[in-house]
């Protein structure tokens, strides 16, 4: 069933965030509320359910957003894998080291899309840009990261202890994905 | 076997979509029916939620202005009133300056010069935490839109048709890192071509030391562009400087547009 939220909420991100998140831009930037969800879904989940997701998100985000096939799925999975390789050490309980995660990820995200894009589509973009939408973004995300994961945990449950300290419940039972073979 | 891949499961998947993705993004070059499908597809999905949820949007917006401008409505009018019947009049001359025209180029052989179609669209998603600057107007094929075609608002230049899609398309705007348009200096009729560079300034590329071009000057679409007709204003020169270790100046321009509030644009397509 919370497959089915997923992928809901994965569209209701990819429309909001090309229609609604123009209305709140200021400074150059706008939060990225498919990478936030992007963000939240490999926190949760330490299966490989987040790699896809994020890959299928970052697809629909390009077609949405009328973007080049292949540059978000590209960041959006880089970022979801960099999460699953610390997502143990970055569990933390306290809402600032989650905006400091949230913070952290956001200047990577934005790294990695100055780097692809004066790489592979022969942009010039200076240093500075990255840096000056990377402040923007990390301080959309950092106000709206920490609240949008304490709700979105509610529906859709994690897989570890980060459920319990979101919500203050019982942790749950790891749930495993798929079943060891041989 | 099975056990090497149960272990290194999240290293393969990642490679696998990275990958793709790098494949998808080298494919771009030479759109085939792969990539067109899949754009096809998810936009035909995503176009009645992105209406829906702009029109909310607009409505909303819509409302909160209406009940801010409540007080200045009469006033606004009147204004508007008196507008309307100066543009009549203005239309009036310019139509009888344009069949003056024709007619004089006739008398001296001149080619006919490309007539232009408007299909006016609305813009219905654009991502602002791209940095490309791209936005999606629900005009496509059905609509006789075709990759290429200028994109201008009532006040000037706002880009190009990058992609068409059945009933959608995407512009790329003139601040896009690869966008560029053929323009001139209005005053000097220095050519030189508009080029976007991700950000809110425009930059007027391959202009020499030597040209006249002045701050404050109006740069408008030169007669050599195949997709606007001439005199399409694009910017003001907001400044020039020399370059260093080069013979050409560094002109930035302000834009005519405010890409930021583009809501509604007009697609260029040259008449039959």
């Amino acid at each position: 069933m919370d497959r089915v939220w997923i992928v809901m909420f994965g569209i209701l991100a990819v429309v909001l965030q090309t229609t609604l998140s123009p209305v709140v831009a200021c400074c150059g930037g706008a939060p990225d509320v498919v990478f936030l969800f992007v963000v939240f879904l490999a926190l949760q989940r330490r299966t490989t359910l987040g790699l896809w997701f994020a890959f299928a998100l970052g697809l629909v985000q390009d077609v949405a957003g009328g973007g080049p096939l292949g540059l978000n799925p590209s960041i959006l999975v880089a970022v979801a894998y960099l999460v699953s390789l610390l997502r143990t050490k970055l569990f933390k309980e306290n809402y600032s080291a989650q905006v400091l995660i949230v913070v952290l990820l956001t200047c990577a995200q934005q790294f990695f899309m100055f780097y692809w894009m004066n790489t592979l589509l022969n942009t010039e973009f200076q240093l500075g840009q990255w840096l000056s939408r990377a402040a923007v973004m990390s301080l959309y995300h950092a106000l709206l990261g920490p609240p949008l994961f304490a709700g979105l945990a509610r529906l859709i449950p994690g897989d570890d202890v980060y459920q319990h300290l979101i919500l203050g419940g019982p942790p749950h039972t790891p749930r495993l994905r798929f079943r060891r073979m041989g | 076997m099975p056990e090497f891949f149960w272990k290194w499961r999240k290293e393969i998947a990642f490679s696998l979509l990275i990958l793709i993705s790098l494949g998808l993004l080298v494919a771009q070059r030479q759109p085939d029916i792969f990539t067109t499908g899949i754009r096809q597809g998810v936009a035909l999905v995503l176009l009645p939620l992105q209406k829906l949820s702009t029109a909310a949007i607009h409505r909303a917006r819509h409302t909160v202005s209406l009940l801010t401008s409540l007080g200045t409505l009469r006033s606004e009018n009147t204004a508007l009133k008196n507008q309307v019947e100066r543009l009549r009049l203005e239309i009036l001359r310019l139509k009888e300056g344009a069949a003056e025209n024709a007619a004089l180029r006739q008398q001296l052989g001149y080619k006919q010069k490309t007539r232009w179609k408007f299909i006016p669209a609305e813009v219905i998603a654009r991502d602002p935490a791209s940095w490309l600057e791209r936005v999606r107007v629900n005009r496509g094929y059905s609509d006789g839109v075709r990759a290429g075609a200028g994109v201008i608002t009532p006040l000037g230049v706002a880009g190009r048709i990058s992609e068409v899609n059945f009933y959608s398309a995407t512009v790329m705007l003139l601040p896009d890192p690869q966008s560029s348009v053929a323009a001139e200096d209005e005053r000097s009729r220095v050519p030189g071509t508009v080029k976007g560079n991700g950000s809110r300034s425009l930059a007027l590329l391959h202009v020499t030391g030597e040209d006249d071009v002045r701050a404050g000057d109006p740069v408008v679409t030169s007669s050599i562009s195949t997709i606007f007709p001439s005199g399409i204003p694009v910017g003001e020169v907001a400044g020039v400087a020399p370059r260093e270790n080069d013979l050409m100046l560094e002109i930035h321009l302000k834009p005519r547009v405010e890409f930021n509030t583009l809501d509604r644009v007009l697609i260029l397509e040259p008449e039959e």
